[in-house]
């Protein structure tokens, strides 16, 4: 319970870092591929396992969006 | 016009070693954010499955094709490599004898230096083949060129929208793997081609979703 309450509060401290890095780096996503908008990605022809692409999926994300200590514990 | 799934793929031929490896993510890179779809004999990883069949295979399926023969050169055992021309000269015969349907294929052909390629595939003096030098960047502006519009027909950005995408791609795999507790380089696009890809496929969608926002 304790060591529950020490991550909580390490991830509140650390929370706002990370969200500020995962905006800064949508922020430049955003600028970056700004010529692409509209583009109609094809589906790439490699079918993975659907846990491979969902755990990939999540980790692309992951890094763009803001993280919440709170539901990560 | 828009085009269907099926004519939205892009063949692409060319050397798997380590040596192409940044070559090959920009030709991959460029494809997939142009709104193609890859098709590559790496795609395939069945043993079972025999070479020229799934060569076959997937020229077939390909209106468009991508053949870089800059490195046809002599390997450790001092003999030439000759898959990257004999791939070529199957999509050739697919578009000359295939019907009148591949007769509308259309190929881009890549060599490192211009002027090499007619001392030792002088069959192809006809044709204009494009030198990238070995630069990634000139892939992107070469790939580019060729392809020109995305399958719904919107005119391709520029060569700059490409080497700015690409390099943000770069530089955020590295985190974006983290986040699987892989390390980069463990995510290489010839050994590891299906995973690389897809991880492209989800930064190009990802982009795509918040510049919708």
């Amino acid at each position: 319970m304790a060591r529950a309450r020490i991550r909580i509060g390490r991830n509140l401290i650390a929370e706002p870092r990370r969200n500020a890095q995962a905006r800064a780096a949508l922020r430049a996503l955003k600028r970056a591929m700004a010529d692409f908008e509209g583009v109609e990605i094809a589906e790439p022809a490699v079918k993975p396992e659907r846990e491979t692409a969902r755990a990939i999926k999540k980790a692309v994300r992951a890094f763009y969006q803001k993280h919440d200590a709170v539901e990560r514990n | 016009m828009r085009l269907s799934e099926t004519n939205r793929n892009v063949f692409i031929n060319c050397p798997f070693d380590a040596d192409y490896r940044a070559c090959f993510e920009a030709l991959l890179f460029t494809v997939m954010v142009s709104g193609y779809r890859v098709r590559c004999a790496l795609e395939d990883d069945d043993a079972a499955n025999i070479r020229f069949d799934k060569l076959r295979r997937l020229i077939r399926e390909s209106p468009r094709t991508i053949h870089d023969l800059s490195r046809t050169e002599l390997g450790e055992n001092e003999l030439p490599r000759f898959n990257m021309p004999f791939e070529l000269g199957l999509a050739m015969g697919a578009k000359h004898f295939g019907g009148p349907k591949r007769r509308k294929n259309t190929a881009l052909i890549m060599v490192r230096e211009r002027y090499a390629l007619p001392a030792y595939l002088s069959d192809l003096g006809g044709n204009d083949p494009a030198a990238h030098g070995g630069d990634p960047h000139n892939i992107m502006r070469i790939v580019s060129r060729y392809l020109h519009a995305t399958p719904a027909g919107r005119l391709l950005p520029g060569p700059q929208s490409y080497v700015a995408g690409f390099r943000k791609f770069k530089e955020d795999f590295p985190g974006i793997a983290a986040g699987l507790e892989w390390h980069a380089a463990e995510i290489d696009p010839f050994a590891n081609y299906r995973v690389y890809l897809l991880f492209l496929a989800e930064f190009v969608r990802t982009a795509n979703r918040v510049s919708a926002d």
